[in-house]
């Protein structure tokens, strides 16, 4: 018999779950939609995932494994171009799973899996913050008491967290379309950053200034 | 009641009482339901092996103590296989799961009693996550009435696959520690149980089926040769009824990707 492709309707399942989660938020996507757009039974789409909750877990998971991965390069970061750069990609991460941030509190609320991850999602983000500010501190990029570096990250892993939201209500019915996704995405990583202007050494601070207002004039 | 969407091949099976009771060794030979001597009875489960499952619940309740059985097949494949709505789907496996209880209770000695009554809740759990289902302790309900189902029948096939999901989902879950500590689950007897359900229906894709997801959740890697092999298994089996169509076209669209 001739060699078949790896079968791959739980993978579409998922890809599509994703797609149409981040479109229309988590719970106004039904298993029916989900079957009825990948055209399948919906006996095939249960078996692969019995429950909804599968689907969020399965996409939570791979969400949080390539966070994981990013995260640890955040030691990296010496200046505030890879610290731009670092957000860049994180926020560019969110986006790509943005139904977890669109309707967090209802999702901790019904899903166990969630309720517990992401409160370890958020100790890692912020530790990666801490790192980063190190890193920042030990090349001279920033001169920051340590009694302030625990606010800071703070402050910086709420924005990084809550900027999705700030965008969805201030246009809910354009935000999170993908057209929107870069200019979300630097306004995002430009407000975090903003958060270490205080401490920015000045040729840093300039640095800074250049790479937002170029940005700016390539996205308007 | 709604109506029930309807299986999408409607005129692919046209048995009638008679048709069915001459073919039912082997239109049965997955939950080894003795023939009923009843025509109105036969009646009902010609309308399930056509695909009329809703015409097959109905006509099953009707027919009281004796059309119990069929009527609950009838919810069940259809709340699986069919039923677009997730709420729905549940509701359906929660009435099946209380009739048969309630079958049992007046009918002890009645495997199908037991195994509708697993099956229903076994899938209800699934739907609301395993996990969840396992804390509201329907795991031990599930397999004693799996186990009670093999006491009384034990050339149930298709009891042996719902035993085998279960070990394996409980070990995919909770893990193999506390699933053998806490619930019994053990991987090789799982695997055993799948595989002795293909002893006594060699013809049934729906085990092998599970058999493969089952794998994949024990062995965690879905592109096994042995999975693949089961769904080529699956789909190149000929369906006897729409029941059979459904799992033979869900391994054809797995393979056919």
């Amino acid at each position: 018999m001739a060699k078949k492709a790896p079968r791959r309707t739980a993978e579409r399942i998922l890809e599509v779950t994703l797609e149409l989660f981040n479109r229309f938020g988590e719970p106004n996507v039904s298993t029916t939609l989900i079957s009825a757009e990948l055209n399948i039974s919906p006996g095939n789409l249960y078996y692969h995932y019995p429950a909804k909750d599968e689907l969020i877990n399965s996409l939570f998971d791979r969400y949080e494994r390539s966070l994981s991965e990013l995260l640890n390069a955040s030691d990296n970061v010496r200046d505030v171009e890879d610290a731009w750069f670092f957000m860049h990609t994180l926020f560019e991460l969110i986006w790509q799973y943005r139904f977890l941030y669109r309707d967090l509190n209802d999702l901790l609320s019904k899903n166990r899996r969630l309720e517990t991850h992401f409160q370890w999602v958020l100790k890692n983000k912020t530790r990666a913050v801490k790192a980063l500010l190190d890193g920042l501190s030990r090349a001279g990029a920033i001169d920051i008491d340590s009694r302030e570096v625990e606010a800071t990250a703070t402050s910086m892993v709420v924005v990084l967290t809550y900027w999705l939201s700030y965008e969805y209500v201030r246009d809910p019915r354009r935000a999170l379309e993908p057209e929107h996704a870069q200019l979300a995405l630097m306004r995002g990583a430009h407000h975090v950053l903003n958060l270490l202007m205080p401490y920015l050494e000045l040729g840093q601070r300039q640095h800074l200034m250049t790479l937002v207002t170029a940005y700016d004039s390539s996205d308007s | 009641m709604l109506s029930w969407t309807p299986f999408p091949f409607t005129s692919a099976y046209v048995y009638d009482p008679g048709c069915v009771a001459q073919h039912w060794q082997r239109l049965h030979a997955g939950d080894a339901e003795p023939m009923p001597g009843d025509d109105a009875v036969l009646q009902a489960w010609a309308h399930f092996h056509n695909g009329v499952f809703q015409s097959a619940f109905e006509s099953g309740l009707d027919l009281g103590p004796a059309g119990v059985t069929v009527a609950n097949k009838a919810c069940c494949v259809y709340a699986n296989y069919l039923e677009p709505s997730e709420k729905s789907r549940l509701a359906l496996f929660l009435e099946t799961a209380e009739r048969a209880r309630m079958q049992a209770t007046i009918e002890p000695l009645n495997p199908a009693a037991w195994y509708w009554q697993a099956y229903a809740l076994g899938r209800y759990s699934q739907g609301i996550s395993v996990a969840k289902a396992l804390a509201e302790g329907l795991g031990q309900r599930i397999r004693a009435a799996l186990e009670e189902t093999l006491r009384l029948q034990p050339l149930h096939a298709d009891a042996h696959v719902a035993l085998g999901a279960f070990h394996a989902e409980v070990i995919d879950k909770v893990g193999p520690l506390i699933g053998r500590m806490t619930y019994g689950a053990r991987k090789d007897v799982g695997l055993a149980m799948y595989r002795k359900a293909l002893v006594l229906n060699p013809d049934s894709a729906m085990a092998r089926l599970e058999y493969a997801r089952g794998l994949v959740m024990l062995e965690g890697n879905p592109d096994s040769t042995e999975a693949t092999r089961l769904y080529e298994q699956a789909a190149a089996i000929e369906p006897m009824d729409a029941k059979e169509r459904l799992d033979r076209d869900l391994a054809q669209a797995e393979l056919g990707d």
